[in-house]
């Protein structure tokens, strides 16, 4: 048996960052567990298995548990008796644990690793940019995916100031016009031209357009529903990110016009994880399967 | 059809009042009318040099419904080929565009040179023994032109040449593309999108209906897409260039007004402009335009105006190209280029083509509320009450005769053609209509 961390929540990443650091602790690893990210800090210069805090990014403050871990739960846990236990549950992983609570009622969380405890090198000096990112356990395509149906759902409700708040600073949204080419040229996407093209900036224009008096286009606004479905996951390239693909059918109906228009296209989008547990879309590039559109124009978003 | 032709006969004496019927927005004997006698006849635009610029690029493009290849022959000329197998009919291409030595038919494998010669087909020999391969080369349009790279062609072998059709329009044509050296580009592949509209809508549109600006687009001064003042910008000149064909300048009465000179072009662009072939009239002219609009009989528009799609950036000047193509009755593709002067910065080209695409073509701030009303007018166009009681839409803004507004003719312009100030003023249009009705006629 060996202690393993304490864990308590915090509210705001950076300056629990600044104020541990100061203290001499090392950021060795942050996480993504269920809806909160996790920062595991260690005292330890070079590794992992030393005791470390796990603080919590998430609302409210206060102790979470301490835990150590146990080659043998089962033989813990039968050592605790009557003591009240949640568990134990198995990670995707293997790895068990359980909480006990201790006769105040504060829980200890019990650890048996299915391997070797977690031992990762230690990082460079800037904790706070190149901690090693990494899920454990937890498959964030669920997390993503409903992120998409956020998404689509202020969209298609025409709240089009709340799906702004989704977008990130930095954030490139293109389409790119297609062109038939023979097979052997490819999918014919044009590396030079595009149908739309933004930034946060002009997005930021037609945001104020849409939302004036005078933006005929869309004013009553399209019915639409997006379809959003075959979300694929990659570890983006830079710590926090998620490269997600995603394939979306678009109805679009407008005024009592019987017809319909519908757009469909691959997402390819840059999703970002933000401190305080968020997603934000930091580019999307929409490859669609049209040369020519099949719409009079593009004043919805895709 | 008698039905149609005593229609039709009527319509140079309601233009002439300064009307149109309203249904000849929607009316399928007047689309086939169009193919038939304005499309097989007239010239028509079908793509910029610099899409094609080495030997072998081709591209498909249409007159009227029809497609025809568009390509730079081994020999370094511009072709226009309709794209249909003289075996069977089937269609070459099935790519939008590429390069290649010759085009072979999907079906029993006839190929053609990048001229249009037949040069093969399967066993030739044996299966077409005697065959005269001259007598079966793809259908060439009947006269190809090119003028500041823009590339026309004419179905009928009997059209006058393409200087005589354009007649005082070429004067404006170079005021705009004949400023630089090196000459103009297409950036990109255009922009495709189709629209319950007819086409006439959009040429109508750019021949110069300024007056919807003002309140349709009132959008684009309240979030900064362009900076000329509302009132102000309908300062200017509407231009009868010639039989159909129009143009209007925004241009600030002063001289020495402030705004934009060389439609906003960056100095570093307007650097390299010089009078060379241009009068000193035209260079002043071309100095002076803060915008132009036009439309090149019968389904060509152009815009070169300072705008841009993000307030954070400045208007920057910019050429966009676009052709209003008949798709089926009541329906269009809109084309849209965008062009830049050959040699402009990276950056500069970069800049003008994002605020390009953010104002016109499908996601552009301007256009995606041009296209409703277009549809509107298109769905009306077809009412039967309308043609029960003869609907008129009003083109009477500054007639001449009608005593409608306040235009005035300006005599001392130095271009050619009619020349109307200010741009309150609804006879480009008339111009327009009166040449389309000429064809439609059968005059042409």
């Amino acid at each position: 048996m060996r202690f393993a961390h304490a864990s308590y929540r915090v509210t705001d990443r950076a300056t629990c960052l600044a104020f541990y650091t100061a203290l001499g602790f090392r950021l060795a690893e942050e996480a993504r567990i269920g809806d909160a990210t996790h920062l595991f800090l260690t005292l330890d210069p070079e590794g992992r298995g030393g005791p470390e805090l796990e603080l919590v990014l998430a609302p409210g403050t206060g102790y979470r548990h301490v835990a150590v871990a146990t080659d043998d739960l089962d033989a813990a846990l039968a050592r605790l008796g009557s003591a009240p236990v949640r568990g134990p549950i198995t990670t995707p992983s293997g790895t068990r644990l359980a909480f006990a609570a201790d006769p105040d009622g504060y829980e200890v969380e019990l650890i048996q690793y299915a391997g070797p405890a977690p031992s990762l090198p230690a990082s460079p000096s800037d904790a706070d940019a190149s901690a090693p990112f990494r899920s454990i356990d937890v498959d964030p395509t669920p997390r993503v995916t409903q992120f998409l149906y956020h998404e689509a759902e202020l969209l298609d409700d025409n709240r089009v100031r709340d799906w702004y708040a989704l977008l990130a600073e930095d954030l490139v949204y293109e389409v790119p016009l297609r062109v038939t080419r023979e097979r052997r040229h490819g999918a014919g996407f044009s590396p030079a031209a595009f149908h739309q093209r933004d930034t946060y900036s002009s997005i930021a224009a037609r945001v104020k357009r849409l939302s004036g008096e005078f933006a005929w286009a869309e004013d009553p606004p399209s019915r639409t529903r997006r379809i959003v479905g075959n979300v694929r996951l990659r570890p983006g390239d830079a710590p926090g990110e998620h490269l997600v693909r995603s394939n979306l059918m678009l109805y679009r109906g407008r005024g009592d016009a019987p017809g319909h228009h519908l757009i469909v296209g691959e997402r390819h989008d840059v999703l970002r994880e933000t401190p305080g547990g968020d997603l934000l879309i930091a580019r999307r590039t929409v490859y669609l399967d049209h040369t020519s559109l099949p719409t009079h124009n593009l004043a919805i978003f895709l | 059809m008698t039905d149609l032709a005593a229609r039709l006969a009527e319509i140079p004496g309601d233009l002439d009042q300064g009307l149109l019927p309203g249904y000849v927005f929607n009316d399928p004997q007047i689309h086939r009318l169009e193919l038939d006698r304005l499309f097989t006849k007239a010239w028509c635009f079908v793509g910029h040099e610099s899409e094609i610029p080495a030997n072998g690029d081709y591209m498909v493009r249409n007159i009227g419904e029809d497609p025809f290849i568009v390509v730079r022959d081994d020999d370094g000329a511009v072709r226009v080929l309709l794209d249909a197998c003289r075996h069977r009919g089937t269609r070459l291409c099935r790519a939008d565009a590429g390069n290649t030595t010759n085009f072979r038919c999907p079906y029993h494998g006839w190929t053609y040179n990048t001229k249009g010669d037949l040069v093969g087909a399967p066993a030739i020999n044996t299966a077409y023994k005697g065959l005269d391969k001259s007598q079966w080369g793809l259908i060439p349009a009947a006269q190809v032109e090119t003028v500041h790279g823009l590339i026309f062609a004419s179905l009928d072998p009997k059209a006058a040449p393409l200087d005589d059709y354009l007649g005082g329009m070429r004067w404006y044509l170079d005021l705009m593309f004949g400023l630089a050296d090196g000459g103009m580009e297409v950036v990109g592949e255009p922009n495709r999108f189709v629209l319950d509209a007819d086409w006439k809508i959009g040429a109508d549109n750019f021949s110069g209906d300024d007056y919807h600006t003002v309140f349709l687009h009132k959008s684009m001064w309240d979030v900064g897409a362009i900076t000329i003042p509302p009132v102000a910008n309908m300062q200017g000149y509407h231009v009868h260039a010639a039989p159909g064909h129009s143009v209007t300048f925004s241009i600030a009465d002063d001289e020495d007004d402030g705004g934009p000179q060389f439609w906003g072009y960056d100095p570093e662009i307007t650097a390299a402009f010089r009078q060379g072939d241009l009068t000193a009239e035209q260079f002043a002219i071309a100095r002076r335009s803060r915008i132009c609009v036009g439309t090149v009989f019968p389904n060509l528009s152009f815009l070169m105006a300072p705008l841009t799609e993000d307030p954070a950036h400045a208007p920057t000047g910019l050429l966009s190209l676009r052709q209003w193509q008949p798709a089926g009755p009541g329906r269009m593709e809109i084309w849209n280029w965008v062009l830049a002067w050959k040699g402009t910065p990276e950056a500069l080209r970069e800049r003008a083509y994002q605020a390009s695409i953010g104002t016109f073509g499908p996601a552009g701030l301007f256009e995606q509320d041009d296209t409703e009303p277009w549809q509107s007018i298109t769905r009306m166009s077809g009412s039967a009450y309308g043609r029960a009681v003869g609907m008129k839409l009003n083109y009477q803004m500054g007639h001449q005769g009608a005593g409608i507004g306040s235009v005035r003719e300006v005599t001392d312009f130095p271009g050619p053609g009619t020349v109307l100030a200010p741009r309150y003023e609804e006879g480009v249009q008339i111009n327009f209509y009166r040449r389309w009705a000429h064809y439609l006629n059968g005059d042409a």
